[in-house]
């Protein structure tokens, strides 16, 4: 079974997209609160979803006070890249509506606000906020202003302007080959050929670093090829059209075109080999198609008009076909074949889920995926289907959580209540005013002891017990009669107390911060324990009115999951059925294109007869 | 041009056409919706607003009631390496017991390398003394296997906790250095 990837599809319709659009983003600064890089781990992994969630969250929180005007600017992108382009306007009118000096602020705004309007089909509106954009700013936002800017002109066909913008940015260093490709088209569109094939002509020949540049060299060597078989110059035609890729998604059509050169110099038989080569090829293809025709004409050019009665037929048949597989293509998309398949896809975070697409070409309602995804109305239907599935699934998960949050709450009552008693009991003793009081009075001491001097009121508990024992025998002494004997222990008592008092007096200053710092820590301790008080006595106020609100808060997010649930079902629905649409319309007009080539074959083909017939036989004419 | 064949098939016009006429140049695909899709484009916008309301709403419910801020603990993680290391996984202990184990993909590594932060784990811990291990393996210098660890202890106070698990390479030892950090 032939599978191929849907990076094709996509190299097809994007062609670099990402680059553009991700550059004009501009790097994020370094990251200064916590919860921006949690933003940015998402927003790298283009999950824009959570990116927003997580970004909403923080700014509710306040945890970004570092970035709030960064977060602003960054919400309005991630809304635009999420498809939110209403919110994303308001964000960045907001944003300019503000007093700022922050030029590279104002430019990313009106540049995003351009960008919104030209994806509205709003050119004038687009153009004039575009203009908006000057001054000094990043690489990456000069050339993606650039970029737009010279589309925009070029989408209002005034190459003139397109050419100069594209021009001035030349020689800066956001010079890029996209913008060089650009100014080529520009050119040719303004009939300047040889300036504007000068500028394909250095695109066609870059050595192509990766995937996406190699497309657009193949891109530029293509519209070159073409551009001179145009002007009629099929030799440079041919050459150009030879440096795409031969299995490149552009290949066909390079294929075509250098048959068609060959064709221009009548050299019909040297056409014949990029056109046979060609018609191997898929047949959904218009290109292979058209091939299915030319190489009967040719071979009718060159008079071998039996082979060319030949080919006509089997590409008749083949086109007849081609017709069928559409018509069964179209049958079961009708019957829900598209919308099953990319409900059975794996979801996948990101928006890089499409490049994971794999698509099943033998699979009737996907065999034209490719042509379809390069139109751009199926693509964004396709993407907003898909998130309408995430979504979908968001929700359900959300369900089964909330659920539990009910069980959960009650298991925290229970716990709560089982607490209480105890609780309550603590709040009701009076056992932390007592050590408060007991702190105060210690604190009162030590200021009277560090006011009067009292280095005896730093005594440890011994140094305080052999004081009080040296003041009663003071009392004692002072009752006896004097003789020899009190005299000499008098003088024991005096020289006792002066030992004492040094000690207290070289101890003094030690004590005191030592003492300071016991009462510091008391304090601190007594503080948390406090708030602990606090905050049990809040909980045990709050408790229960606590409860409360929160059980009144999962019954409203209940009900509000039940109802977007129901509303993204019934979109999704709408949705698919405009997927399905979209898709019959275009291969509606497919079928039209191969009845228009089935009418011509027959056309000439019934030439092709006639010319046979006005010849004699074996001289090319019909056996 | 292939009009002087009187060939049934114009010469390929849907191809320059669709080179030159397209207002795609480059790049950009015509990005304008369809007229048709605009009543059902925009109900999808509301539709996405509601839901990211929705989540934030109930991200944040969750949030209060399972990780009250005088009990929530959370640990992120960040990289500022490329030379001297390749993320594989990471193990968090907590107390001594695992709490997560988290194998990243390479999608993820990039995120990380870029400048992302990842919430790696969010639990509930009593105020206190609490010792956290982190054990980070993948690929360290000359692609060899790498098993490193890291441990930190927080004092957990009343209110919530952000500690942060950081991977950055250190030039001077050629080898990537493992820290943490706690944020107020």
């Amino acid at each position: 079974m032939h599978r191929i990837t849907c990076s094709r599809v996509l190299l097809i319709c994007l062609l670099g997209i990402s680059r553009f659009v991700a550059a004009a983003d501009a790097a994020p600064s370094a990251v200064k609160d916590l919860q921006y890089g949690e933003v940015l781990y998402h927003y790298f992994q283009q999950d824009y979803f959570n990116s927003i969630v997580r970004l909403q969250i923080a700014r509710q929180q306040q945890r970004l006070p570092n970035h709030a005007t960064e977060a602003e600017l960054m919400l309005g992108g991630l809304d635009l890249s999420y498809g939110l382009r209403d919110e994303a306007n308001r964000i960045f009118q907001h944003l300019l509506s503000e007093e700022t000096n922050d030029l590279s602020m104002h430019n990313r705004a009106w540049f995003y606000l351009a960008k919104i309007s030209w994806q509205r089909g709003d050119v004038a509106a687009a153009l004039q906020a575009i203009e908006h954009v000057s001054g000094t700013m990043t690489p990456a936002t000069r050339t993606a202003a650039i970029n737009l800017h010279s589309l925009l002109l070029l989408e209002q066909g005034n190459n003139k302007e397109a050419i100069d913008i594209l021009k001035n940015a030349r020689s800066g260093k956001h010079w890029t080959p996209y913008l060089s490709y650009n100014l080529g088209i520009a050119l040719i569109r303004d009939q300047q050929q040889e300036r504007g094939a000068k500028q394909l002509e250095r695109i066609g020949k870059i050595h192509g670093r990766n995937e996406e540049q190699r497309l657009l060299r193949d891109k530029a060597n293509l519209a070159l090829g073409y551009s001179y078989l145009q002007d009629g110059n099929p030799e440079i035609a041919r050459k150009t059209l030879a440096r795409v890729r031969l299995e490149g998604p552009l290949s066909n059509r390079a294929l075509l075109g250098a048959g068609w050169a060959d064709a221009e110099d009548d050299a019909f038989g040297k056409a014949l080999i990029p056109w046979l080569e060609l018609s191997n090829r898929d047949s959904s293809d218009p290109a292979v198609q058209e091939s299915l025709l030319a190489i009967p004409y040719a071979m009718a050019k060159m008079d071998l008009h039996g082979r060319a009665v030949q080919q006509y037929n089997e590409g008749i048949a083949l086109l007849i076909e081609e017709r069928q597989k559409l018509a069964q293509s179209i049958r079961a998309i009708q019957q829900g074949g598209l919308q099953d398949i990319l409900q059975q896809h794996d979801l996948g975070t990101g928006s890089g889920w499409m490049q994971q697409l794999h698509i099943d070409s033998e699979t009737p309602a996907l065999r034209y995926q490719l042509a379809l995804m390069s139109s751009h109305d199926f693509h964004e239907a396709v993407k907003n289907y898909r998130d309408l599935l995430l979504l979908e699934e968001n929700l359900s998960k959300w369900q089964t959580a909330v659920s539990t949050y009910d069980d959960m709450l009650a298991g925290r009552q229970a716990r709560f209540e089982a607490h209480r008693p105890a609780a309550e009991q603590a709040l009701q003793g009076r056992r932390l005013q007592q050590l408060q009081q007991h702190h105060a009075t210690l604190a009162g001491t030590l200021t009277r002891i560090e006011a009067t001097g009292d280095a005896a009121g730093l005594a440890n508990p011994a140094e305080a017990r052999q004081w009080q024992q040296l003041v009663q025998i003071s009392e004692r002494l002072k009752q006896l009669p004097a003789n020899p004997d009190t005299d000499e222990l008098h003088d024991k008592q005096q020289r006792l107390r002066g030992i004492l008092i040094w000690q207290f007096n070289s101890d003094y200053k030690s004590r005191l911060w030592q003492t300071r710092q016991q009462l510091a820590e008391l304090e601190t301790l007594l503080s948390e324990s406090q708030r602990g008080f606090d905050n049990l006595q809040q909980a045990n106020l709050d408790g229960p009115s606590g409860f409360g609100a929160f059980g009144q808060r999962i019954t409203t997010q209940k009900a509000t999951i039940e109802k977007l649930s129901a509303q993204t079902a019934n979109t999704l629905v709408a949705q698919g059925k405009q997927l399905e649409q979209l898709a019959i319309n275009e291969l509606e007009q497919q079928q039209q294109r191969v009845d228009t080539y089935i009418i011509q074959a027959r056309f000439a083909l019934a030439q092709t007869y006639d010319s046979a017939l006005e010849r004699p036989a074996g001289a090319g004419g019909v056996q | 041009m292939l009009q002087k064949y009187h060939f049934p098939v114009p010469f390929s016009y849907w191809i320059l056409l669709l080179i030159f006429n397209s207002t795609t140049i480059i790049a950009e695909p015509d990005k304008r919706t369809a007229g048709t899709a605009v009543s059902l484009d925009e109900e999808i916008q509301v539709l996405k607003q509601d839901v990211l309301a929705l989540n934030r709403e109930l991200f944040i419910l969750e949030e209060e009631l399972l990780y009250p801020s005088s009990t929530q603990v959370a640990v992120f993680l960040s990289l500022d390496v490329g030379e001297f290391f390749t993320l594989d996984s990471v193990q968090l202990k907590l107390n001594d017991k695992v709490v997560s184990n988290y194998l990243y993909t390479q999608r993820e590594v990039e995120a990380l390398h870029q400048g992302g932060i990842q919430r790696l784990y969010m639990g509930n811990l009593k105020a206190g003394k609490h010792e956290l291990v982190a054990i980070f393996t993948g690929k360290g210098p000359n692609g060899r296997e790498y098993r490193r660890g890291a441990s930190h202890v927080t004092n957990k106070s009343m209110g919530a906790r952000f500690i942060e698990l950081k991977i950055v390479d250190n030039d001077s030892s050629e080898q990537p250095d493992f820290s943490i950090r706690e944020w107020e």
